[in-house]
């Protein structure tokens, strides 16, 4: 009996839906959910790679410790004591971004419970610096709705928002099409596949974005007059190298547009991401009529990092936390659903040195080694849990696929809590953190303008030149047949 | 009349979803011809067009490609010996024969999904909107009436603003 079962995909921010044919235990296909409201059933290359990771044959299905395959009882009950005989300082934990809420509830439980504030989530460097520029004050802004994109007048989209989620496309095409007039306006100081769906290409150099936003700020706070900013615009326009009238152009198209959504891609190539996400939040407070989406690249940035700074206050910074692991202040670390030695290579000798480490991972790591225990993961598709994507919406899935022989980051901090924990009530709690929200840092509009001045071009970015088919001879005179030839 | 995959240039945006969809439907083995274009980085799908007189049914020495009567030409898994007269037979360039694995990849249309009364993979999972499965005429008077002289036009000069 085969049975349709609906689930997300978490590989980026944007968590669309996915469904899966199963019968019994087993997953034969994956298949497009029609009536998911945020992609229509369209799915990108890693949308359509779900089904692998369900099927993979890689996939871990028992606890090692060191090299030895062990029980989960066993496992368990060796982190439980050995845990507890390390001084609190020197524990830390690392919460992946692909986890659900309960997970990230549990470890802020966990991390209380040991008394560390040594907890951080593991995302991209530049995902995490935008996350915390997203803080600060902002009054009046507003986070976009997926479901409600494609209807306004006017993108503007920092970076390639059509590389990390293409999924995005059929929006950004219906605002270019839509209506004449609409306007696409993309800042990126490469030819990428987003610039090509662009009216207004603005090149800057080489991670100066800061500055371009900047400079659209000044222009669109002028015309609305509610805020003075100081910013000299000759200058700025000399510095990412784009014509001032060009600038204040696209600014004053921007302004005037009826309703419009800002896309920020947070990037490493770009020098300042915080001051990006800020300014991007600025400028859809001080624009008529606008919102602003920021795509993270893990599905669950957004709700892992609200949870934590909702529930461990004070806890340190992801990067706070590397820089420990890699100066030697830890002994014991937790990593959970993340391969910390694949993503940061050169901390794999220190992480190799620690007394003690626990890993949680779908697949075999680098790293195994004595010191390690490897724990068998639950992916997002095998396990029900509840999740906080980029437009600030809560998914509650259930699972696709029957666990085998693995358990979900929850159900691991659970045991090692000591079985008394309530999952659903987990998820509650983590509900009413996102929900409440984190209290905004304070930010002056004019310090973060004085901050962006110091922003020069990057010489070191690789530049990418993509070539478009459109103007290709062969896709042509491909193209050219079809129209006017009956086949078939 | 019958259901055609069409492409629309003006709205694709090379993220290949089509082709990953495709093999992830076909066992590992994408049916999808895809036109490598000087850079490696921007592809764009190119479908099997179930010609009427098919050229690549004609070439087959082992009558592996046969045309049906729902007007689609399909290929016989246990008949083709990866040959690849059909490819070089090919006007459209459509078929490209995998050497490695001595078979030739070639669009079904997603038959076990057409059944179900489903489009096919690559249509469905489109992120851009680009691919449509529409009676043959449709849009083919659809695209005349509205797209295709600005398309040409936004070719000739090169780029699409």
């Amino acid at each position: 009996m085969v049975e349709k079962k609906r689930s997300i995909c978490l590989f980026c921010s944007l968590g669309c839906g996915t469904m899966f044919r199963t019968a019994g235990e087993h997953v034969l296909a994956i298949d497009y959910d029609r009536d998911n409201p945020v992609n229509q059933g369209s799915l990108c290359p890693r949308g359509n790679y779900n089904f692998e990771l369900l099927n993979h044959p890689c996939r871990l299905a028992e606890p090692q410790i060191g090299k030895r395959k062990a029980s989960w009882r066993e496992t368990i009950d060796l982190l439980r004591r050995r845990f507890m005989e390390f001084d609190p300082d020197s524990v830390g934990i690392v919460v992946s971004s692909l986890s659900s809420n309960e997970d990230a509830c549990l470890a802020a439980k966990l991390a209380g419970q040991l008394g560390t504030k040594n907890i951080a989530a593991a995302a991209d460097p530049a995902d995490l610096e935008a996350y915390a520029g997203s803080k600060w004050e902002a009054e009046g802004a507003k986070l976009a709705r997926i479901e409600k994109m494609g209807k306004e007048e006017a993108l503007l989209i920092i970076g390639d928002v059509l590389t990390r989620s293409p999924v995005l496309a059929k929006r950004v095409n219906q605002v270019k099409y839509g209506k004449r007039g609409n306007r696409v306006t993309v800042i990126d100081p490469n030819q990428t596949h987003t610039s090509w769906f662009a009216t207004t290409h603005l090149k800057n150099q080489p991670g100066t974005e800061a500055l371009v936003l900047a400079a659209i700020l000044k222009v669109v706070s002028e015309e609305s007059g509610k805020a003075r900013i100081d910013l000299n615009l000759e200058k700025v326009s000399k510095t990412v190298g784009i014509p001032q009238e060009v600038l204040v152009k696209a600014a004053r198209d921007f302004n005037a547009a009826a309703s419009g959504t800002i896309i920020f891609v947070p990037r490493e190539t770009i020098a300042r991401n915080d001051l990006c996400a800020y300014f991007a939040r600025m400028l859809a407070s001080l624009s008529p009529n606008k919102k602003y989406i920021t795509c993270y690249g893990f599905g669950n940035t957004l709700g892992v990092n609200t949870i934590l700074d909702g529930m461990v206050s004070g806890h340190l910074s992801s990067a706070d936390l590397l820089k420990k692991v890699e100066g030697g202040q830890l002994k014991a670390l937790l990593i959970l659903g993340e391969d910390l030695a694949a993503s940061h290579p050169e901390l794999e000798k220190r992480i190799r040195g620690l007394e003690l480490v626990a890993m949680s991972n779908y697949f075999l790591t680098p790293l195994t080694d004595d010191a390690l225990t490897l724990l068998p993961l639950a992916s997002h598709l095998e396990n029900s849990a509840s999740y906080t994507l980029a437009d600030g919406r809560r998914e509650r899935i259930d699972a696709a696929a029957p666990k085998v022989g693995t358990m979900s980051n929850a159900e691991i901090i659970a045991a090692l809590l000591g079985d008394k924990v309530d999952l659903g009530q987990a998820d509650q709690e983590a509900k009413a953190v996102v929900e409440k929200g984190v209290p905004s840092d304070k930010a002056e509009l004019k310090q973060k303008l004085s901050e962006a001045q110091k922003i020069t071009a990057r010489k070191d970015a690789p530049e990418l030149n993509i070539t478009h088919f459109g103007n290709n001879r062969l896709v042509r005179n491909f193209f050219w047949y079809r129209v006017n030839n009956k086949h078939g | 009349m019958a259901k055609r995959v069409y492409l629309n240039l003006d709205l694709c945006c090379g993220c290949r979803s089509c082709a990953a969809a495709c093999a992830y439907g076909h066992h590992v083995q994408s049916l999808l011809g895809h036109a490598r274009v000087e850079s490696n980085e921007s592809e764009l799908p190119l479908h099997c067009l179930h010609c009427e007189e098919p050229n690549c049914v004609n070439a087959c020495p082992n009558d592996a490609m046969q045309k049906q009567e729902d007007k689609t030409v399909q290929r016989s898994h246990f008949q083709c010996v990866g040959c690849g007269s059909c490819a070089l037979a090919c006007p459209f360039g459509v078929i490209q024969p995998d050497l490695g694995k001595h078979v030739v990849p070639k669009c079904d249309l997603c038959i076990d999904r057409l059944a179900e009364g489903e489009t096919p993979r690559c249509v469905q999972s489109c992120t851009s909107g680009a691919l449509t499965f529409v009676e043959d005429g449709e849009q083919a008077a659809d695209d005349n009436k509205h797209l295709a002289s600005a398309r040409i036009l936004s070719n000739f000069i090169g780029r699409r603003r």
